[in-house]
């Protein structure tokens, strides 16, 4: 994806990235026995608590998204 | 007397072969060459036991004779994510690892490799089709994927039934839901599936699926 930096890729199968305008966004593996991605885009206060705890925040968020893959609708396809 | 040493000699060398060959389990086609799920650690066995409690009167050993007589499984990944997670992360492991272990679902290899076939024409696959033989949504199968098959007893990997608790598990909310976990070894869609601890990536053969 154009534009987009990594700031962290986890063993547990997600990534946070940057997109061009700043925004932050979490990459979840999803799936079990056929695999693909979601993402979800953070809000202000989801950045803020990444920017305060780091992994500990974007692991339990990432758990979230693996239990609940729409994410409340938040959630949509990573590009292939 | 020269000839009787031989003779016992000869006979000595034949018993040998015969016992060795005994002692070597041979494979029959019907169960795996080996108990996958004694390779476990302790605290995988433990996790598996409380798992093969829960699911009396089935067990892993019983899932992996009736579903993976051939101690292969595979799995399928979107290409994107076969290059991020596994190719540019350099992992050791595929699955979602923590501190402990790294955890995948898997699915019998002839399961898997049957839909794929029946999926693809030509030079690309149908990811309805795909989807529709695994029993999960087709968009979940878009776009070019990969899929990886490990044989277990080679690989030494660890087997057992997939738990509540697995990184990765998304529990089903009702009898409707599709592409979601419900405890007992078959996904929702009916394929069987079990969770494979330390599926080293260097022993799985990876084929492109465009």
């Amino acid at each position: 994806m154009g534009g987009e930096q990594v700031l962290y890729v986890s063993p547990l199968l997600y990534r946070v990235l940057r997109e061009a305008d700043g925004a932050l966004v979490l990459e979840v593996v999803v799936g079990g026995i056929a695999m693909s991605a979601v993402r979800v885009r953070l809000t202000s206060e989801e950045a803020e608590a990444y920017a305060r705890e780091g992994q500990v925040f974007s692991d339990r968020l990432a758990k979230e998204v693996m239990a609940r893959p729409s994410f409340d609708g938040r959630a949509y396809d990573a590009p292939d | 007397m020269t000839m009787s040493w031989m003779v016992r000699g000869l006979l000595v060398g034949a018993l040998f072969v015969v016992g060795c060959r005994h002692a070597s389990p041979t494979p029959t086609g019907q169960e795996p060459t080996t108990p996958v799920a004694l390779t476990c650690d302790a605290a995988q066995e433990a996790i598996s036991k409380e798992a093969d409690q829960r699911a009396t009167p089935w067990s892993i050993a019983q899932h992996l004779t009736k579903n993976f007589p051939d101690g292969k499984v595979s799995w399928l990944m979107k290409e994107a994510q076969y290059q991020q997670y596994v190719v540019q992360a350099g992992a050791k492991n595929f699955g979602r690892c923590n501190d402990s272990a790294c955890y995948l679902f898997a699915a019998p290899s002839g399961v898997i490799h049957d839909a794929v076939k029946k999926a693809t024409t030509g030079a690309t696959h149908d990811p309805a089709v795909l989807g529709q033989a695994l029993g999960l949504p087709a968009k979940n199968f878009e776009g070019p994927l990969r899929m990886m098959t490990l044989d277990l007893s080679a690989a030494g990997a660890c087997a057992r039934l997939p738990v509540d608790n697995d990184p990765g598990v998304w529990k089903c909310q009702s009898e409707q839901d599709t592409d979601c976990f419900k405890f007992g070894g078959y996904t929702s869609g009916g394929v069987p599936e079990i969770m494979v601890i330390n599926a080293p990536v260097p022993q799985a053969a990876v084929a492109e699926i465009p």
